[in-house]
């Protein structure tokens, strides 16, 4: 019992008016997400025909794949409107490790080759 | 060490004086107890907190994957060469199923979030109907996958041939080792190979005729994928493939799942007497972190 009221002292109802902004908006982020990953299905198929250098289009792919996932958790997941502490930490050591963990790979993945060709 | 301690306690004591004195308020507001300073409830911050370890897994899946793609860089298949099918329609249609698998994902993550929206106003006809129609999205998906599951294993119908031990040695002089190596044949009528190695205008390099015998004497015939080897390319491609897939896969399945369940309480009418539908929140984070992990899924398995 004690769980459900600690529940219900963080919520609030939420008024017709302030559902119907929230729906506009979530509808506003479905436009968005839909016409990215178009824009994406479209580069993987046409970029040699458009003449784009690969490169161009992989960095492209990876932008646009941060923006949706930042569209996603900001708007969809609400945590841009959560309090600043549990935003925090949220976003903080997840970008940080994930980024660790990239870079780590980045980094020592060059001594796989030659530990193939030297050690067996 | 009696010093030691001796510091720390007037440390403590002039340090609980000095908030008392000046930051009583302050401290008191958010983090001295009895409330949550992250102003949520317990069981929604747990949630939070597991989707933030389960996106570190998929992390690590998807950084090895692209460290094992990038270290058998000249033998990885193109996803655009291996995912080329649609229902009822013939010919090559590369990207365009998975597409559609991500418009219904994201599709049912606007109809999770609108169920969510519903909860917030206590509008419990609202969460019935778009918590239904997630269910069916995911429902939709999981089919999707299957599909596509059996495509990849059934494969194409000339297959390709995995050469066994031994060196051929290409038009420009480089000697490359053949153990293991898949080639693919360039048609159904099987009279040309398609070696796995480039040249410097990035085309394949092609064998036919008697050194197209002598290469295959001892090759094996290959059709679909599987875990020990795949008509595509290199079988680290399949692993990954059905590994981070199935993953991801098992996840949709878990979320239908647990949809289902918060959706039979919202009929019985159990959040409504609770007051709030803060269940409906709950799966839908995670309903949206199943979709995230899609969107990069989809990047880095079928754009890249």
């Amino acid at each position: 019992m004690e769980h459900q009221d600690e529940s219900l002292r963080y919520f609030h109802k939420k008024t017709a008016d302030e559902g119907a902004h929230t729906r506009k908006l979530v509808w506003r982020i479905f436009w968005i997400l839909l016409a990215v990953t178009s824009l994406e299905i479209l580069l993987g198929l046409y970029y040699k025909e458009w003449e784009l250098s690969w490169n161009f289009v992989k960095t492209t792919f990876l932008l646009l794949t941060v923006a949706k996932a930042y569209l996603i958790v900001a708007y969809y997941m609400h945590l841009k409107h959560e309090n600043s502490f549990l935003i925090k930490i949220i976003a903080i050591p997840y970008i940080v490790l994930a980024v660790y963990l990239t870079l780590l790979v980045l980094n020592e993945g060059i001594y796989s080759d030659l530990m193939e060709r030297w050690l067996w | 060490m009696g010093l030691l301690i001796c510091i720390f306690i007037c440390n403590d004591v002039e340090i609980t004086n000095f908030m008392s004195q000046h930051n009583h308020t302050a401290v008191k507001s958010d983090w001295s107890g009895g409330i949550s300073p992250f102003k949520t409830s317990y069981g929604k911050l747990m949630m939070w907190f597991f989707l933030v370890s389960d996106a570190l897994t998929f992390s690590g899946f998807l950084v090895a994957y692209g460290f094992y793609r990038h270290y058998f860089i000249d033998v990885w298949p193109s996803a655009e060469n291996v995912f080329t099918h649609f229902p009822f329609l013939h010919g090559n249609h590369p990207l365009l199923y998975v597409g559609l698998m991500t418009f219904i994902l994201i599709m049912s993550s606007v109809t999770m979030v609108l169920a969510v929206e519903s909860g917030q106003r206590l509008y419990k006809k609202g969460v019935k109907i778009w918590l239904s129609l997630t269910i069916v999205g995911g429902l939709i998906f999981l089919g999707s996958q299957a599909w596509e599951w059996g495509h990849f294993i059934k494969g194409t119908e000339a297959g390709s041939v995995q050469l066994s031990t031994g060196y051929y040695q290409l038009p420009d002089g480089e000697v490359k080792s053949t153990d293991g190596v898949i080639a693919r044949w360039s048609d159904s009528t099987k009279q040309e190979l398609i070696l796995p190695w480039k040249n410097k205008d990035d085309a394949y390099y092609t064998v036919n005729g008697t050194e197209l015998v002598n290469l295959t004497k001892k090759a094996t015939q290959v059709q679909g994928a599987n875990l020990t080897v795949n008509e595509y390319g290199h079988k680290l491609f399949g692993n990954f493939f059905f590994f981070i897939t199935g993953f991801h896969g098992l996840h949709v399945f878990s979320g239908v799942i647990l949809n289902l369940i918060v959706l039979l309480n919202v009929f019985k009418g159990t959040y409504e007497k609770r007051g709030h539908y803060e269940m409906v929140e709950k799966v839908g984070l995670y309903w949206h972190f199943v979709d995230l992990v899609w969107v990069f899924i989809f990047t880095f398995f079928y754009l890249i």
